[in-house]
């Protein structure tokens, strides 16, 4: 199969147009275009309604979308894309991409004028900018998705939904924490794999006598191949920072979670997944100490997730997104089910000052590892749904190396996908979606 | 923000939050807060956190007036639920 690469990312042939995009962070648009310029050799045009498409060696800058599309030669791409991708005020590059599943659904149809512009760039364009803001999940065919998930002989729902299977990103070389009841180091499936483990449960070993935490480094980091089932891991190549700061018996304290962070942060991980909470009630504020540790993280380049928490019962009974993940600087994870619904245990949004759910992910009927000998099993939880974002976040940051701390949260964000039928109070940005 | 009471008798853990300023000094705080009664369990210099122990949650805002301490807050406990449970 040929390949055509961009941003050091490769693409089968014949699925790109030709052209970039390049996505900048919020409020330094200004310092990525310069730095876009300065990589390409191309003439930084802003989009207007005269302006829709890049002339060769231009890049069109559309303001409202903090996105460029750059048209340069293929020879250039790669190590133009390569150089911009480490700049200051660049998100993420990667080659324009053509979605099959709504190039059907032309803009006419939609009622869009298209005034005279080529229709194919139309559709290109409107496909990339579906990529990288993701507008809209219905023209991209919920049912099709739902349907999908059923077979699940390749991998799980989870991975299929948010398109870990498709990815070629693995999280090589990026640490991933997880926080939890340790981890099951006799495991068959993490043979091979390097593992850093540290107990901060007076006198317990890291080895996961709960299951809680072995399950969820599944989910996160488990291996592309396991012998005799689908795969349920997202980043599987990620290097395995396994925290134990809840016991055996499942229970644990702030300060042994803050002994984690403070680890995690200090050997450098990218990541730390917490599918950890306690509940609070309506009108509860954050911790002043876990929001001034999770912003330090993040000007350290480590991004916190966190499980938004199990205290509901819908449709009669919803409760606030727990603590730690109620901290502005703390993403939220909700639990969604394969039909992409809101699992009924999911908290909502309710509490002012961070207290909202940030994103959403798989956390119903989620097989991942399981303790020997046990070795898989199927679980429910906002805890599941955790693991699921923290691996797709080491996807993204092996993909773009400058984006760490908020500006990785941003993007898995600024990436998910929308889910329109659903509240952001109970969802956030959407589902989440690997890169 | 309240603090709960401990369950009787049990010491009682806190997490001290140090301020920025005071980060490459942790050490003179770690001093103060001893002596003003915290027994320390760690010192997190990654990311400027105390924790430690105390009998008494009246002295939290003791530990707070101190130099170079932001908040004090009585640490939360977490359970997850058994492992049999359906939803974790």
């Amino acid at each position: 199969m040929e390949f055509e690469t961009a941003g050091g990312r490769e693409y089968p042939a014949g699925t790109t147009t030709g052209r970039f995009l390049v996505l900048f962070e919020e409020g330094t648009a200004e310092a990525g275009v310069a730095a876009l310029s300065e990589a390409t050799g191309a003439r930084t045009v802003t989009a207007t309604d005269e302006a829709t498409e890049p002339e060769p060696n231009q890049a069109l800058f559309f303001e409202s979308l903090g996105v460029a599309v750059v048209d340069t030669s293929p020879e250039q791409m790669q190590e133009a894309g390569l150089r911009a991708a480490g700049a200051d005020g660049i998100l993420a590059v990667e080659a324009e991409r053509i979605n099959h599943a709504i190039e059907a659904r032309s803009y006419a149809e939609e009622g869009t004028p298209t005034g005279g512009r080529s229709a194919e760039y139309l559709r290109g364009f409107r496909d990339a900018v579906l990529h990288l803001t993701t507008a809209d999940a219905g023209g991209l065919g919920i049912e099709a998705a739902t349907a999908a998930a059923v077979d699940e002989l390749q991998a799980t729902w989870g991975l299929q939904a948010v398109r870990a299977v498709h990815s070629c990103y693995s999280g090589k070389a990026i640490r991933v924490a997880v926080l939890d009841t340790g981890c099951d180091l006799q495991h068959p499936d993490l043979q091979g794999r390097a593992i850093q483990s540290r107990s901060f449960v007076p006198g317990e070993a890291v080895q996961d006598a709960n299951g809680h935490g072995t399950h969820c480094i599944g989910t996160s980091m488990g291996p592309k191949c396991p012998p005799g089932g689908p795969r349920y891991g997202v980043a599987h190549d990620a290097e395995i920072y396994a925290g134990k700061v809840l016991s055996n018996a499942g229970s644990g304290s702030d300060s042994q979670i803050l002994g984690g962070i403070n680890w995690a942060v200090q050997d450098k991980c990218v990541v730390i997944s917490m599918s950890l909470g306690a509940g609070t009630r309506p009108g509860q504020s954050y911790s002043r100490v876990f929001e001034a540790v999770a912003a330090r993280a993040q000007r350290a380049g480590t991004l916190i997730v966190a499980a938004a928490g199990n205290e509901s019962n819908r449709p009669g009974e919803v409760n606030p997104v727990g603590h730690p993940a109620n901290c502005p600087s703390i993403m939220a994870v909700a639990a969604l089910d394969s039909a992409l619904g809101v699992a009924r245990f999911s908290n909502r949004g309710i509490n002012p000052d961070g207290g909202q759910v940030d994103i959403a992910a798989p956390g119903v009927d989620v097989y991942s590892s399981y303790p020997l000998p046990t070795r898989y099993r199927r679980l429910n939880g906002t805890s599941m749904a955790t693991p699921h974002v923290a691996g797709v976040a080491a996807l993204f940051a092996e993909a773009n190396p400058g984006a760490r701390g908020a500006a990785l949260g941003q993007l898995l964000t600024t990436r998910a996908r929308r889910l329109t039928s659903l509240s952001s109070a109970d969802v956030g940005a959407g589902l989440v979606q690997a890169p | 923000m309240s603090r709960p009471e401990p369950p009787g008798g049990q010491p009682i853990e806190v997490s001290v939050l140090v301020d920025g300023e005071h980060l490459a000094a942790i050490e003179a705080v770690v001093a103060e807060l001893e002596r003003t009664g915290l027994r320390i369990s760690a010192v997190m210099r990654t990311v400027g956190v105390i924790t430690g122990t105390t009998d008494d949650t009246s002295r939290c805002s003791a530990f707070e007036a101190l130099e170079g301490v932001e908040s004090v807050e009585v640490a939360r406990t977490f359970q997850l639920p058994p492992p049999d449970s359906p939803i974790q």
